[in-house]
């Protein structure tokens, strides 16, 4: 160890890596400790981070010990500090807001299935929000980089943590939310790391393609207008390597997801102004689209025309480009047959978007009907197939095309996690059931039984809607699940909660979570928490139903509903108020039967249009301040 | 065939391009060469004084003389119009360029990519021989090599360390 007090600039830069050491530990603590173990791979990577503090002081000390050549202690010291400087801002941008409860698990496993779909499942997964204008994804092996700097000087180093692969996406708070976006920008994301394992640039083969000699007099963002032809050449290269990376991509998007990936792609690069502005790591935005249009290729139905027409004209010629991006322009436009031969080569499902059309638009119709469609698909031979989440996606747009008037990006979002809890259902051995028609049943009863429950559910008019249906109607109910979202009381400092001040949020006492499927909540003795029904329901205008506990949950001290009735027009997933009475917590899993709905006549009652719940696809905050009479009330009080 | 490498240029081509690291982004990797380069400076630094090379100086020499080696066959790529060589891996793109620097030095000797890819194989060897037996001259040569390979990733991965603007 060094002698005490030591003045001279080593023994400086030694005390600056301890002390930021010792804070770097205390912050992953912090990060590491609220994170429950359901989510694997953030507590994984977190504890990979913890061992970088005492493995960089164990190096300092023993590199301090080894040599007195003060040049080589700065040289070496001002470096690892850093190293740990990068390692902090890693830590900060992927891993502070990654643990943000917000941010559901259930992104991580939608994530994973797309590696998954590549054939690439080996990666942890960490997701967290970043900036606005920007998806950013970084994988491989965080323990090589975290630790290289410091193999460097002691080899081995002291244990081997993980030896695992990580795959890290940063996305912006709305369009890594939205259904229009999320699923077709991550899918792009994902295909960053086909491109690496699949070696895509090799497999397009951009040496071959690459004019080596008429790049040496071109200029580029790397190298200025006075750089000698072989770093003319090199930077150029370099760009062009990055260029094929993106659109490798972009192809692997159309790939999965067929026309709505050219809305997806188009409507974000106009958002963050990429349209036609090249950059030495992207193409500009006009080639990337005209790309994906000509990779999408001609589309017959006007519905889904109507999704890249208005982008096909916004990236018509010309678009006026420095001499180094439209060499690159030409040169990727020339051989784009190649770059989608390459995403051929890939293990990805390819998207048949001409033999979907059918399926796509009736999943549109039902969006803009306010139904998020169902999870499974009768053909028109009556045979039943699963609807694909690219259908869904597809739908949306036409449906955000028509200028839909329901809240189809909840809707779609919505179809979309149906659609994944239906699969991990049938996974997992769950029966699909099939309701029958039925005519013998009676049609005067005021509570409807199982059988004309299943005519209703059938029914193409004023038809019950109850979406995903896992089970037949059974006696006179119908059994709901729980969701996977919910709004919990969270500890606050303010007196109390007024739910009339026109400045109050119920989220100044209310926080709401999204779990995945995977996860399981604990529900304490006497807590109230919000959760929902995992079924999307409509009623129609003659209907109207009651939900209630399950007795086999009553039984346990469970209560899930206390504002039971749904009125006739009714779209949405029910909010359950649950409340653990038992002396003990209990452990919800979504997709448990919790609560049943029984459903009776009620004389047809005009539809009141939206009301302020309207379409809710999970727990809502209370909107009392919505209430039409609220500003009677204030002025009512404050006489 | 192609344009000459200037050295002069070549500085210039790394400040122009700006480039920004992050951790798995480059710079683990170029802080690591930043690290064997600056144990290469003090073993060129131990045999101007006549002290035996140890183990971890030879170490340090001998994943240096890969560095310039692999940087050869980078340059080959592009003088041979990717006919052979390595094509260059982006993520590798930062240390590429720092090794360039260095080698090519301020006042540097331009030649063709060629060329310069035999002089890199060339450097390779010596750095392999020095390992084995240390000589004055030698030690001299590298030893402003290396500490520019140092002073080139601390001049990379540095930042200025606020950004304040004015509405």
């Amino acid at each position: 160890m060094p002698a005490a007090g030591g003045t001279g600039t080593p023994d400086e830069l030694r005390r600056g890596i301890e002390f930021r050491a010792d804070a770097l530990a205390d912050l992953l603590k912090r990060l590491r400790g609220p994170v429950p173990e359901s989510r694997a791979s953030l507590n994984l990577a977190l504890a990979l981070l913890e061992q970088f503090p005492p493995a960089l002081t164990t190096v300092v000390s023993r590199e301090w010990d080894r040599t007195t050549d003060d040049k080589l202690r700065n040289d070496v010291l001002g470096l690892l500090l850093r190293h740990l400087n990068f390692v902090a801002s890693f830590i900060e941008s992927y891993f502070s807001h990654g643990t943000r409860p917000e941010l559901s698990e259930a992104l991580v496993q939608e994530i994973a299935c797309e590696l998954e779909a590549l054939g690439l499942s080996e990666y942890q997964i960490v997701a967290s929000h970043g900036r606005a204008d920007n998806f950013e994804t970084v994988y491989g092996d965080v323990e090589a980089a975290l630790f290289a700097p410091l193999k460097a000087l002691m080899d081995p180093l002291p244990p081997d943590v993980s030896g695992k692969l990580w795959a890290l996406f940063q996305m912006p708070r709305i369009e890594g939310a939205g259904i229009f976006w999320r699923p077709v920008l991550l899918g792009h994301e994902v295909a960053h790391i086909a491109v690496t394992r699949f070696d895509g640039i090799a497999a397009f083969d951009l040496a071959s393609r690459f004019d080596f000699t008429a790049s040496a007099t071109i200029a580029s963002p790397l190298a200025p207008p006075a750089s000698s032809g072989m770093d003319k050449t090199k930077a150029l290269y370099e760009i062009a390597q990055a260029w094929t990376k993106e659109l490798l991509c972009d192809a692997h998007a159309v790939f999965r997801f067929g026309p709505a990936a050219v809305a997806s792609l188009a409507d974000y690069h106009e958002a963050i102004g990429a349209m036609g502005r090249p950059s030495p790591t992207h193409p500009p935005g006009f080639l990337r689209i005209r790309l994906l249009l000509d990779f999408v290729g001609a589309l017959t139905s006007p519905r889904l025309k109507a999704l890249v027409d208005p982008w096909a004209s916004r990236v018509a010629p010309p678009f006026a480009m420095d001499p180094w991006a439209n060499a690159l322009v030409n040169l990727f436009w020339q051989h784009r047959d190649a770059l989608m031969e390459v995403c051929a080569t890939w293990p990805t499902f390819r998207y048949e978007h001409q033999v979907r059309e059918p399926v796509v638009l009736g999943l549109a119709d039902l969006l803009l009907a306010g139904i998020p469609g169902h999870p499974t698909i009768t053909d028109v031979d009556g045979s039943t197939s699963a609807a694909l989440d690219a259908d869904i996606v597809n739908a949306a747009w036409v449906a955000r095309a028509e200028d839909a008037e329901v809240p189809i990006a909840n809707l779609g979002m919505k179809a979309i996690e149906s659609l994944e809890f239906t699969r991990r259902w049938v996974r997992n051995g769950g029966p699909l059931p099939f309701p029958q028609e039925s005519d013998d049943e009676d049609m005067t009863a005021a509570v409807l039984a199982e059988r004309e429950l299943s005519t209703r559910l059938l029914a193409t008019e004023n038809a019950l809607v109850v979406t995903p249906l896992l089970q037949l109607p059974k006696g006179a109910a119908i059994d709901l699940r729980l969701g996977n979202r919910f709004i919990v009381f969270r500890r606050t400092m303010i007196e109390a909660f007024d739910p009339l001040a026109s400045g109050s949020d119920p989220r100044a006492i209310q926080l709401d979570i999204e779990l995945a499927w995977t996860e399981r909540f604990v529900l304490h003795p006497n807590e109230l928490v919000l959760g929902a029904t995992l079924e999307y329901l409509v009623l129609p205008e003659d209907l109207s139903a009651q939900v209630i506990t399950r007795s086999s949950y009553g039984r346990l001290g469970l209560l899930s509903a206390t504002a039971v009735q749904v009125h006739p027009h009714f779209h949405g997933c029910l909010t359950l108020e649950l409340v653990n009475l038992g002396t003990i917590p209990i452990s919800l899993t979504p997709g448990e039967r919790i609560a049943q709905l029984v459903v009776s006549r009620s004389g047809c009652v005009p539809d009141p249009g939206r009301d302020k719940y309207y379409c809710a696809i999970g727990p809502e905050f209370s909107k009392v301040r919505d209430d039409h009479e609220s500003d009677v009330l204030r002025r009512l009080r404050d006489e | 065939m192609f344009a000459t490498v200037s050295p002069s240029l070549t500085r210039e081509h790394a400040r122009a391009a700006q480039r920004t690291f992050d951790l798995l982004g480059g710079s683990a990797d170029l802080i690591s060469l930043g690290i064997v380069a600056a144990r290469g400076s003090a073993a060129a630094r131990r045999a101007l004084t006549d002290t035996p090379l140890d183990e971890i100086d030879r170490s340090a020499l001998g994943e240096l003389a890969v560095v310039v080696r692999s940087t050869a066959k980078t340059i080959e790529f592009f003088g041979t119009g990717g006919q052979s060589g390595i094509q260059p891996a982006e993520a590798f793109a930062g240390r590429l360029d720092v090794t360039l620097d260095a080698v090519l030095g301020d006042e540097g000797t331009t030649t063709d990519p060629k060329e310069l890819s035999t002089q890199l194989e060339i450097l390779a060897v010596k750095i392999e021989t020095f390992a084995d037996s240390p000589e004055h001259d030698t030690a001299n040569v590298l030893l402003q090599l290396f500490s520019s390979l140092t002073d080139g990733v601390r001049r990379d991965t540095s930042s200025v360390g606020e950004s304040t603007s004015v509405l």
